[in-house]
Protein backbone atom coordinates (compact mmCIF):
# COMPACT_ATOMS: atom_id res chain seq x y z
CA UNK A 1 0.00 0.00 0.00
CA UNK A 2 1.27 3.42 -0.94
CA UNK A 3 0.47 5.92 1.47
CA UNK A 4 1.38 9.88 0.90
CA UNK A 5 2.00 12.77 3.77
CA UNK A 6 1.42 16.61 3.47
CA UNK A 7 2.63 18.79 5.44
CA UNK A 8 5.45 18.94 7.79
CA UNK A 9 5.78 15.48 7.98
CA UNK A 10 5.96 15.12 4.35
CA UNK A 11 10.01 16.12 4.64
CA UNK A 12 10.48 12.78 6.93
CA UNK A 13 9.11 10.22 4.37
CA UNK A 14 9.83 11.87 0.96
CA UNK A 15 6.09 12.61 0.32
CA UNK A 16 5.51 8.97 0.05
CA UNK A 17 5.86 5.57 2.24
CA UNK A 18 5.06 1.60 1.20
CA UNK A 19 4.10 -0.45 3.53
CA UNK A 20 2.06 -4.30 3.66
CA UNK A 21 -1.10 -4.17 5.77
CA UNK A 22 -2.59 -7.50 6.74
CA UNK A 23 -6.26 -8.47 4.85
CA UNK A 24 -8.01 -7.86 8.10
CA UNK A 25 -6.99 -4.18 7.90
CA UNK A 26 -5.23 -2.12 10.76
CA UNK A 27 -6.29 0.77 12.63
CA UNK A 28 -4.96 4.23 11.66
CA UNK A 29 -2.85 3.98 15.43
CA UNK A 30 -1.70 0.72 14.19
CA UNK A 31 -0.57 1.95 11.11
CA UNK A 32 1.22 4.48 12.43
CA UNK A 33 3.16 2.30 14.76
CA UNK A 34 4.06 0.36 11.84
CA UNK A 35 5.74 3.42 10.02
CA UNK A 36 7.41 4.92 13.08
CA UNK A 37 9.41 1.53 13.24
CA UNK A 38 9.74 0.84 10.08
CA UNK A 39 10.91 4.36 8.73
CA UNK A 40 12.38 5.69 12.23
CA UNK A 41 10.37 8.16 12.21
CA UNK A 42 8.55 8.78 15.97
CA UNK A 43 6.96 12.40 14.78
CA UNK A 44 3.97 10.12 12.72
CA UNK A 45 2.40 8.89 16.12
CA UNK A 46 1.56 12.26 17.53
CA UNK A 47 -1.97 12.68 17.23
CA UNK A 48 -1.93 16.06 15.62
CA UNK A 49 -0.85 13.86 12.69
CA UNK A 50 -4.19 12.81 11.17
CA UNK A 51 -4.91 10.40 9.18
CA UNK A 52 -7.14 10.56 5.61
CA UNK A 53 -9.16 7.63 4.08
CA UNK A 54 -10.21 8.08 0.58
CA UNK A 55 -10.47 11.70 1.15
CA UNK A 56 -11.98 12.08 4.73
CA UNK A 57 -10.31 12.27 8.35
CA UNK A 58 -10.73 9.37 10.56
CA UNK A 59 -10.35 8.91 13.89
CA UNK A 60 -6.92 7.19 15.41
CA UNK A 61 -9.46 4.04 15.72
CA UNK A 62 -10.89 3.65 12.20
CA UNK A 63 -9.62 0.49 10.64
CA UNK A 64 -7.66 1.08 7.17
CA UNK A 65 -8.37 -1.83 4.75
CA UNK A 66 -5.87 -3.08 1.96
CA UNK A 67 -7.26 -0.99 -0.88
CA UNK A 68 -7.98 2.25 0.81
CA UNK A 69 -6.00 5.55 -0.23
CA UNK A 70 -4.44 6.53 3.15
CA UNK A 71 -2.45 9.83 3.48
CA UNK A 72 -1.15 11.49 6.97
CA UNK A 73 -1.50 14.81 7.37
CA UNK A 74 0.05 17.49 9.82
CA UNK A 75 -2.18 19.79 10.94
CA UNK A 76 -3.92 22.34 8.79
CA UNK A 77 -3.95 26.11 9.16
CA UNK A 78 -5.24 28.51 6.46
CA UNK A 79 -6.42 32.15 6.47
CA UNK B 1 -21.37 32.20 -7.22
CA UNK B 2 -24.02 29.67 -7.57
CA UNK B 3 -27.25 29.91 -5.96
CA UNK B 4 -29.16 27.27 -4.84
CA UNK B 5 -32.23 29.25 -4.19
CA UNK B 6 -32.70 33.27 -5.01
CA UNK B 7 -30.86 35.16 -1.63
CA UNK B 8 -28.61 31.62 -0.70
CA UNK B 9 -25.91 32.41 -2.81
CA UNK B 10 -22.00 30.49 -1.80
CA UNK B 11 -18.93 30.75 -3.34
CA UNK B 12 -15.23 28.66 -2.80
CA UNK B 13 -12.74 28.88 -4.73
CA UNK B 14 -8.77 27.30 -4.14
CA UNK B 15 -7.17 30.41 -6.25
CA UNK B 16 -3.78 29.60 -7.95
CA UNK B 17 -2.14 33.29 -8.41
CA UNK B 18 -3.01 36.55 -7.55
CA UNK B 19 -6.90 37.31 -6.10
CA UNK B 20 -8.77 39.93 -7.68
CA UNK B 21 -10.76 41.56 -4.96
CA UNK B 22 -12.37 43.84 -6.39
CA UNK B 23 -14.31 41.36 -9.08
CA UNK B 24 -14.96 38.99 -6.27
CA UNK B 25 -16.55 41.77 -4.14
CA UNK B 26 -18.78 42.66 -7.32
CA UNK B 27 -20.04 39.69 -8.10
CA UNK B 28 -21.05 38.96 -4.58
CA UNK B 29 -22.94 42.50 -4.32
CA UNK B 30 -24.77 41.65 -7.43
CA UNK B 31 -25.75 38.05 -6.25
CA UNK B 32 -29.33 39.21 -4.96
CA UNK B 33 -30.55 42.99 -6.04
CA UNK B 34 -31.68 43.43 -2.09
CA UNK B 35 -28.07 43.03 0.21
CA UNK B 36 -28.53 45.61 3.03
CA UNK B 37 -24.83 44.70 3.90
CA UNK B 38 -21.85 43.78 2.41
CA UNK B 39 -18.78 42.58 4.70
CA UNK B 40 -15.19 41.53 3.43
CA UNK B 41 -12.02 40.41 5.06
CA UNK B 42 -8.62 40.26 3.54
CA UNK B 43 -6.15 38.21 5.38
CA UNK B 44 -2.43 39.70 3.71
CA UNK B 45 1.16 38.57 3.99
CA UNK B 46 3.15 40.03 6.44
CA UNK B 47 6.64 41.35 5.96
CA UNK B 48 7.60 40.07 9.22
CA UNK B 49 7.42 36.87 11.14
CA UNK B 50 6.49 36.48 14.82
CA UNK B 51 10.28 36.44 15.55
CA UNK B 52 10.43 39.97 13.95
CA UNK B 53 12.67 38.72 10.95
CA UNK B 54 11.69 39.91 7.36
CA UNK B 55 9.67 37.57 5.67
CA UNK B 56 10.83 36.63 1.87
CA UNK B 57 8.12 34.27 0.83
CA UNK B 58 5.13 32.82 2.15
CA UNK B 59 4.01 29.26 0.65
CA UNK B 60 0.94 27.44 0.92
CA UNK B 61 1.05 24.00 0.48
CA UNK B 62 -2.43 21.76 -0.78
CA UNK B 63 -4.10 18.88 -0.51
CA UNK B 64 -5.15 18.11 -4.58
CA UNK B 65 -8.98 17.02 -3.47
CA UNK B 66 -9.37 18.12 0.51
CA UNK B 67 -8.32 21.48 0.43
CA UNK B 68 -11.42 22.60 -2.09
CA UNK B 69 -13.80 20.72 -0.06
CA UNK B 70 -12.72 22.40 2.96
CA UNK B 71 -13.19 25.35 1.53
CA UNK B 72 -17.07 24.49 0.42
CA UNK B 73 -18.06 23.02 3.85
CA UNK B 74 -16.86 25.95 5.56
CA UNK B 75 -18.62 28.28 3.25
CA UNK B 76 -21.35 26.01 3.20
CA UNK B 77 -21.66 26.30 6.81
CA UNK B 78 -21.67 30.30 7.18
CA UNK B 79 -24.32 30.08 5.21
CA UNK B 80 -26.62 28.08 6.95
CA UNK B 81 -25.63 29.36 10.15
CA UNK B 82 -26.29 32.72 9.90
CA UNK B 83 -29.58 34.76 7.86
CA UNK B 84 -26.85 36.21 5.29
CA UNK B 85 -27.90 35.70 1.40
CA UNK B 86 -24.41 35.56 0.05
CA UNK B 87 -21.11 33.80 1.30
CA UNK B 88 -17.79 34.06 -1.12
CA UNK B 89 -14.40 32.43 0.22
CA UNK B 90 -11.44 32.99 -1.73
CA UNK B 91 -8.04 31.41 -0.68
CA UNK B 92 -5.01 31.59 -2.26
CA UNK B 93 -2.12 28.42 -2.54
CA UNK B 94 1.53 28.96 -3.58
CA UNK B 95 3.62 31.01 -3.22
CA UNK B 96 3.29 34.63 -2.06
CA UNK B 97 5.35 37.70 -1.16
CA UNK B 98 4.71 40.03 2.17
CA UNK B 99 1.29 42.65 0.98
CA UNK B 100 -0.35 39.55 -1.22
CA UNK B 101 -3.82 39.00 0.09
CA UNK B 102 -3.62 35.62 1.45
CA UNK B 103 -7.70 34.95 1.87
CA UNK B 104 -11.07 37.01 0.97
CA UNK B 105 -14.13 36.71 3.06
CA UNK B 106 -17.22 38.32 1.47
CA UNK B 107 -20.23 37.76 3.51
CA UNK B 108 -24.09 39.78 1.88
CA UNK B 109 -27.00 40.08 4.38
CA UNK B 110 -29.76 42.13 4.87
CA UNK B 111 -28.49 44.25 8.08
CA UNK B 112 -24.73 44.77 9.31
CA UNK B 113 -24.59 41.68 12.12
CA UNK B 114 -24.70 38.99 10.80
CA UNK B 115 -23.00 39.63 8.17
CA UNK B 116 -19.77 40.70 10.33
CA UNK B 117 -20.80 37.93 12.59
CA UNK B 118 -20.72 35.19 9.65
CA UNK B 119 -17.32 37.07 8.51
CA UNK B 120 -15.63 36.14 11.61
CA UNK B 121 -17.01 32.68 12.28
CA UNK B 122 -15.50 32.08 8.73
CA UNK B 123 -12.14 33.26 9.88
CA UNK B 124 -12.04 31.20 12.75
CA UNK B 125 -12.72 27.98 10.74
CA UNK B 126 -10.56 28.29 7.96
CA UNK B 127 -7.81 29.55 10.36
CA UNK B 128 -8.06 26.05 11.75
CA UNK B 129 -9.95 23.74 8.96
CA UNK B 130 -8.87 24.61 5.81
CA UNK B 131 -6.26 22.48 4.21
CA UNK B 132 -3.25 24.59 3.78
CA UNK B 133 0.20 23.98 5.29
CA UNK B 134 1.94 27.15 5.42
CA UNK B 135 5.92 27.63 5.45
CA UNK B 136 8.33 31.42 6.24
CA UNK B 137 10.58 31.47 3.84
CA UNK B 138 13.56 33.70 5.03
CA UNK B 139 17.02 34.94 5.61
CA UNK B 140 16.39 32.18 8.82
CA UNK B 141 15.69 29.55 6.22
CA UNK B 142 12.31 27.50 6.11
CA UNK B 143 10.04 27.47 9.04
CA UNK B 144 6.74 25.62 9.03
CA UNK B 145 3.63 27.78 10.99
CA UNK B 146 1.23 25.48 12.49
CA UNK B 147 -2.42 26.79 14.23
CA UNK B 148 -2.02 28.77 17.36
CA UNK B 149 -3.31 28.12 20.94
CA UNK B 150 -5.25 31.18 20.23
CA UNK B 151 -6.21 30.41 16.68
CA UNK B 152 -7.90 27.04 18.61
CA UNK B 153 -9.66 29.11 21.02
CA UNK B 154 -10.73 31.30 18.39
CA UNK B 155 -12.71 28.61 16.99
CA UNK B 156 -13.87 26.85 20.22
CA UNK B 157 -15.73 29.97 20.52
CA UNK B 158 -18.54 28.79 18.13
CA UNK B 159 -18.65 25.46 19.74
CA UNK B 160 -19.62 26.62 23.05
CA UNK B 161 -22.35 29.03 21.57
CA UNK B 162 -23.64 25.93 19.75
CA UNK B 163 -23.86 24.18 23.23
CA UNK B 164 -26.08 27.30 24.77
CA UNK B 165 -28.55 26.66 21.57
Amino acid sequence: MQIEFYGRIAASFGGAAQVEIPEAGLPVSGLKALLASRFNVDAVLHRAVRAAVNNEFVPESHVIRPGDTVEFLSPVSGG
Amino acid sequence: MTCEIPGRCVHAELATSAIDVAARLEELRLSAPDHGAVVSFQGTVRSLTKQGEPLEQLVLDHHPRMTLVSLQRIAEAGLRRFEVSAVSVVHRCGAMTPGEVIVLVGVASDHRREAFLAADYLMDRLKTEAVFWKRELGPFGERWIEPTERDTMDRERWNEEDAGN
